[in-house]
């Protein structure tokens, strides 16, 4: 079983993996907000500020 | 201890045993006989060839902590090969025969045995019979004759005399031999031992091995030969054990197991063309033993050719060296036989092995010096059982009723030059050998069960998650659409979000029925004005036709307003609809918390990711060893992918 540590990079991604999800539920993260921020403001131009 | 004078030239004859009644005078080489009170002289027994055992009359050793000591010497021919019986007498006056044939040792005892069954002097190699108390497999069976004996025997050893030999293999080691002469039959049953097993002392030393400052391999032959065919001289390295050593001048292949030498097979163009990676006399060492090569043969089938080469320690036996493609294994002879497990399937120590090939090979050329009458041409039916890094291989030689099972191990090219410490490496393996070891077969369980645990972890952050942050009802407002003449939107009242940043869910829902409102959601920091915009279209159809009733869209849907930072904020709502439905009324809610499952199946791709490509790797890996088989589970895809 311990030779899976012989995968360091498998373990550190699956590590990021689980610290991502735990912050995102806190925080209410959406992993594809970038994406989507950029889409709507491509459709409908810059944060207004009214 | 009895002494006499040997009848025909008065040399003193010691009968170590009280149960021994022939001997062979070892100055004159006179058979004598010997009654109660006197020896009597049959004749003269001819020299034996020399012999490369190191095992002598005198030599002691124990077997089962039954110390033994040789007293007498008899070599049996067969005819295609031979080999020799030591009689040892054991503590207590114990007769006892050790056989030494093909580098391993079978130790039996002489047993009362009446009812064993008939039948199984009739019975081909191969099959099982069960008597005094466990299963015997029939490895061998075959006409013998005395060719020669040395030191006291309890029978007379006529040369020339015949006997016809049944060897049988029991399921744990077991040996046993029915012997009938003349009418009778007896029972030898012992166990198979290798040297190391029986503790040899006071052994012989073996020309060419004994030197404790050896360097370089030492040509020297046990005996040497003249060629009938063209007279060149032969060295037999392993005199005694080699019944065909290959003329190095004219490449015939001889019989030097008789004085009579013999031409066994004339040379071929094809084994003057021979040129093993390894060449003959180099000594490597494997496991701590030093071993020689001593032949190589060329051996194929219909597919391929690949090379065997046969490696020789005095004291350990034969081994195998056989190479395909750079590829190479490691292979010894097994003693024990393997159970089968299935049709397709063999059990040995515990370990399953596969059935992956099977059909008959033929040898093509041969070089060096072998422990059989080996001839080009010469057909042997192969199966082989794998379980990489290991093989077990059955052979069954054409025209003998005999089956030999072997094991063996894959070794990389590089622990072959390093065992004989070649100067240059040998060629890389090409394509996939048939035991050749997995490189992904360690790794995968450990991966699997390494990705089953993160996978567990990670669902186990997800329920928690599930059940700690709950979605949370912030507020709920009443609207209706579409809005008056001059009014462009609609505002909550505004909400507090508290300490860290969380997502926020603005929810719609509206009595439709085939309407729709279309609205532009905006949520609005109170504080500084900075909003975040969505669009959300709830439309509700249905309808009834031919296929029944029927219904599309939803009166309900909700947009989402990821990691929204604590503060003041409102929603501003611009509905639309179209003013044929008339007013609809909805209703908005605002709730936070909850969780994204996006982000929960995204976090899972990078851990089953890397499974994933070990698993492919290692089945491909499988896919390619098994492609190669007649007996492959793999054998119906591989069919499609031809097709």
């Amino acid at each position: 079983m311990f030779s899976v540590f012989r995968s360091p990079l498998y373990l550190l991604i699956a590590l990021l993996s689980c610290g991502y999800l735990a912050v995102a539920n806190q925080r209410g993260w959406y992993i594809f907000q970038p994406f989507h921020v950029a889409a709507t403001r491509a459709i409908t131009g810059p944060v207004r500020h009214k | 201890m009895r002494n006499y004078e040997c009848p025909s030239c008065g040399a003193p004859i010691k009968f170590a045993s009280a149960a021994t009644v022939f001997a062979v005078c070892e100055h004159c080489r006179s058979m004598v006989v010997r009654s109660d009170v006197e020896l009597k002289a049959i004749g003269t027994m001819a020299e034996l060839i020399p012999d490369i055992t190191p095992l002598q009359l005198g030599t002691t050793g124990r077997f089962n902590d039954q110390s033994f000591t040789l007293l007498g010497k008899l070599r049996l021919n067969w005819g295609d090969g031979a080999w020799t019986e030591w009689y040892a007498e054991f503590a207590g006056g114990i007769r006892g025969w050790i056989a030494e044939t093909q580098g391993f040792y079978a130790v039996s005892f002489a047993r009362d045995q009446e009812d064993f069954p008939r039948k199984l002097l009739n019975l081909n190699a191969g099959h099982t019979v069960a008597f005094s108390r466990r299963r015997w497999r029939i490895v061998d069976r075959k006409r013998v004759v005395v060719a020669g004996a040395e030191g006291e025997l309890p029978f007379v050893a006529q040369p020339g005399a015949e006997r016809y030999s049944i060897d049988l293999a029991g399921p744990n080691g077991e040996f046993g031999t029915l012997e009938e002469s003349g009418g009778e039959v007896s029972f030898y049953e012992g166990a198979y031992a290798f040297a190391a097993d029986l503790d040899f002392k006071n052994l012989r030393p073996v020309p060419g091995w004994n030197d404790p400052t050896y360097r370089e391999p030492v040509r020297r032959a046990t005996r040497t030969v003249r060629c009938p065919h063209c007279a060149a001289q032969v060295e037999v390295r392993l005199s005694g054990l080699t019944l065909a050593v290959v003329c190095g001048s004219c490449q015939s292949i001889i019989d030097p197991a008789n004085t009579d030498v013999q031409v066994i097979q004339r040379a071929s163009q094809v084994n003057r063309q021979l040129d093993p990676v390894l060449p003959l006399g180099i000594r490597g060492n494997f496991n701590g033993v030093t071993f020689e090569i001593v032949g190589y043969v060329l051996r194929g089938d219909e597919w391929a050719d690949w090379s065997e080469y046969l490696l020789f320690n005095p004291w350990h036996g034969f081994i195998w060296l056989v190479t395909y493609n750079g590829h190479w294994s490691l292979i010894y002879r097994l003693l024990t036989p393997p159970y089968a497990a299935s049709s397709s399937k063999i059990l040995y120590q515990e370990r399953k092995y596969a059935l992956f090939a099977s059909g008959k090979s033929k040898v093509k050329a041969v070089l060096g010096e072998f422990y059989w009458r080996v001839q080009r041409g010469e057909e042997t039916f192969v199966s082989d059982y794998i379980s990489p890094p290991h093989i077990i291989s059955s052979e069954t030689y054409t025209g003998y009723d005999e089956v030999t099972w072997s094991a063996g191990e894959y070794r990389k090219p590089q622990e072959i030059a390093a065992a004989f410490q070649l100067e240059n490496p040998l060629p890389s393996p090409r394509g996939i050998y048939l035991n050749q070891p997995n490189p992904y077969a360690r790794k995968w369980p450990v991966v699997r069960a390494a990705g089953i645990l993160l996978l567990i972890a990670v669902c186990f952050l997800q329920i928690y998650f599930l059940i700690a942050l709950p979605k949370r009802k912030l507020l709920s407002a009443n609207f209706s659409a579409p809005l008056p003449a001059g009014v462009e939107e609609v505002s909550t009242p505004v909400f507090t979000l508290d300490g860290v940043s969380q997502s926020v869910h603005a929810t719609i829902a509206a009595p439709l029925h085939n309407s729709w409102i279309d609205s532009e959601i905006e949520l609005v920091n109170a504080d500084n004005g900075q909003t975040s915009t969505e669009q959300l279209e709830i439309s509700y159809e249905s309808g009834r036709d031919s296929d029944g009733p029927w219904t599309e869209g939803s009166p309900i849907g909700s947009v989402d307003f990821p990691a929204v930072s604590p503060g003041r904020y409102l929603l501003r709502i611009s509905p639309a609809t179209d003013a044929k439905f008339g007013p609809i009324p909805f209703s908005v809610t605002v709730e936070t918390g909850g969780i994204f499952w996006t982000n929960f199946i995204v976090c899972l791709l990078p851990i089953l990711a890397y499974p994933l490509y070990v698993f492919l790797r290692y089945i491909g890996f499988e896919h390619t060893r098994w492609s190669d088989s007649d007996f492959s589970s793999f054998a119906s895809t591989a069919a499609n992918d031809d097709d």
